[in-house]
């Protein structure tokens, strides 16, 4: 059976709306129960990279759950994949490779640049739909006007 | 009880060392005097030797905006150069870090010496002969360069003390930590905020400010022991705090993370803080230290260099757990960055229009934690190396009281 690639895309741009909009628990039920996440980034100043978030998908979920419990410093986020390519199925995985770039927008309605980036992701086509098997992020940008609490 | 603009614009009714006028944090004539007075007359905290470790190595820097670059030479000593070609002022060093035998600048193809700073070859230098500059006259400016615990540390100023005397003993809950075993950076982030550069300070010297700390508020913050600790200051406007135990078990997902990856003279769940005058912080959370320092772009923008130490040469599977221990809290998307970010995001956009007159530094608990203590020891520094009365600073000289 072929790869069935706009269900691909479909998921790849859920996983960021449903993080735009902070539905945890649907982003969640986007992951297969083994799924990963981390966020990485090579630092030009150490000359290796650095991995700046891991969890498992238990963890994450709990993660995100503490989210409303903190003061958020960042008004909204706006997570834009494109240019994704598929690669070819192995074993029930089909790597996926998205550009990324993300914007923030202040109270006041101020929008800056945020975060430009790779989603690397490992997608899993066994089941009813496609899920996210793991997902690393891998950021261009190692010099941030701001933590955030939600990961990307 | 509101005030009206008479009052609100009187000065406090408090001593002038328990408050600072606001025009102090985006004045940009006084901006302009810090970088002269202070960031390029006090010891700046650079680097970490590590991120020099072999022969020929750099990293480079900025200091009260004189671009610098940081090398091992061949002798292994770690010096520090002006990163600017000697000819027209370009960048030599282009990248952060990196390993070169020789330092050529890609505009005119002038090259240096990385252990001396001499400059080696010029094309066609028959020119500049001719007029009376030779090559010996052509050398980068070696800058002040010593180390301590590790700590690279730089002065922009020929004539200051050394490194030790300034130093003093303000490091003595910090030195077990870091200068047992060897160390290394692990971890390397910048942010760019729109906040004055002693705002970010402050936030590792203010700590009332730990109820903004969901995760403190957890771990912390309803432990008696954690109000009780004595704040330590030294001459030259460094301070340190006592630690004290963290109980990380009341924060979800942190239950197992008191493990066995304590630092030398830490338990892995103890809390300590140093400041050092300008703007150094090192934090210690039992398994990994944090340092802060700043490189302060214009009254309202900082540029925030967070470096993570731990221990060169551990296993893979402890250096991963060493790491994750920091992200979870000091990290980019961990719970407590993202929270003193906002709070001087906040502080700034209120303050920096100018309409609001004082800041507050006023509380007084015995030297104990949440005291003002830290912070008014920071301002009396600078307010004596200033020559202006942080309270009044358009107005007099450093008060009786404050000296």
């Amino acid at each position: 059976m072929g790869i069935d690639r706009d269900s691909i895309a479909d998921l790849i741009y859920d996983s960021c709306a449903l993080l735009d909009e902070e539905r945890f628990d649907d982003y969640i039920a986007l992951c297969t129960p083994e799924f990963t996440y981390r966020i990485t980034a090579y630092s030009e100043e150490l000359r290796k990279p650095m991995e700046w978030m891991y969890q498992t998908r238990d963890d994450l979920h709990a993660l995100l759950n503490t989210v409303e419990t903190h003061e958020v410093a960042i008004a909204h986020l706006r997570r834009v994949a494109s240019m994704i390519r598929v690669g070819e199925a192995s074993n029930g995985i089909v790597p996926v490779r998205s550009t990324l770039t993300v914007y923030h927008t202040w109270y006041d309605g101020d929008t800056r640049l945020f975060v430009v980036g790779t989603y690397k992701d490992e997608i899993t086509t066994d089941g009813d739909g496609p899920l996210l098997a793991s997902r690393e992020v891998v950021l261009d940008t190692r010099r941030l006007a701001s933590g955030t609490h939600i990961p990307i | 009880m509101s005030r009206s603009a008479t009052e609100y614009a009187r000065p406090p009714q408090l001593p002038s060392t328990h408050f600072v006028d606001n025009r102090a944090y985006y004045d940009e004539g006084i901006f302009a005097e810090e970088k002269e007075q202070i960031l390029s007359k006090t010891w700046r905290f650079v680097m970490h030797e590590s991120e020099v470790s072999e022969v020929y190595d750099y990293r480079t820097a900025t200091i009260a905006d004189a671009p610098l670059v940081v090398s091992r030479g061949k002798d292994g000593k770690i010096r520090t150069f002006i990163n600017s070609c000697s000819h027209r002022g370009a960048s030599v060093l282009r990248r952060p870090s990196g390993n070169l035998r020789a330092w050529q600048c890609m505009y005119h193809l002038w090259t240096y010496d990385p252990t001396t700073g001499e400059c080696i070859s010029r094309p066609r230098p028959e020119a500049f002969d001719a007029v009376g500059l030779p090559q010996d006259a052509c050398g980068l400016r070696e800058v002040k360069t010593e180390v301590i615990y590790g700590l690279v540390f730089v002065n922009l100023d020929d004539n200051c003390m050394p490194l030790t005397e300034f130093i003093g003993d303000s490091m003595f809950l910090q030195k077990e930590m870091i200068d047992t075993v060897e160390m290394e950076v692990i971890d390397f982030f910048e942010l760019q905020l729109h906040c004055n550069w002693k705002n970010w300070m402050e936030t590792n010297m203010d700590l009332y400010h730990e109820f903004m700390h969901v995760a403190n508020r957890k771990t912390s913050l309803m432990i008696p022991e954690y109000y009780n600790r004595n704040w330590h200051t030294f001459p030259n406007g460094h301070f340190t705090v006592d630690r004290y135990s963290v109980e990380y078990d009341k924060y979800p997902g942190w239950e197992d993370r008191n493990d066995s990856l304590a630092l030398p003279g830490m338990k892995e769940d103890e809390f300590q803080i140093t400041d050092v005058f300008p703007d150094i912080t090192f934090l210690t959370r039992g398994t990994v230290v944090r340092i802060d320092n700043q490189i302060p772009l214009s009254p309202t923008e900082t540029l925030v260099q967070f470096r993570a130490l731990g221990i060169k040469g551990e296993s893979e599977e402890d250096r991963m757990r060493r790491i994750r221990d920091y992200h979870s809290i000091w990290g980019l998307f961990g719970r407590n960055l993202p929270e003193d970010c906002l709070g001087v995001t906040l502080q700034s956009q209120a303050v920096y229009g100018g309409q609001v007159p004082y800041t507050f530094w006023c509380r007084e608990e015995n030297n104990l934690t949440q005291d003002d203590v830290a912070a008014r020891t920071w301002w009396k520094e600078w307010s004596r190396l200033m020559g202006r009365d942080q309270s009044h600073p358009f107005e007099s000289a450093p008060s009786a009281a404050a000296e």
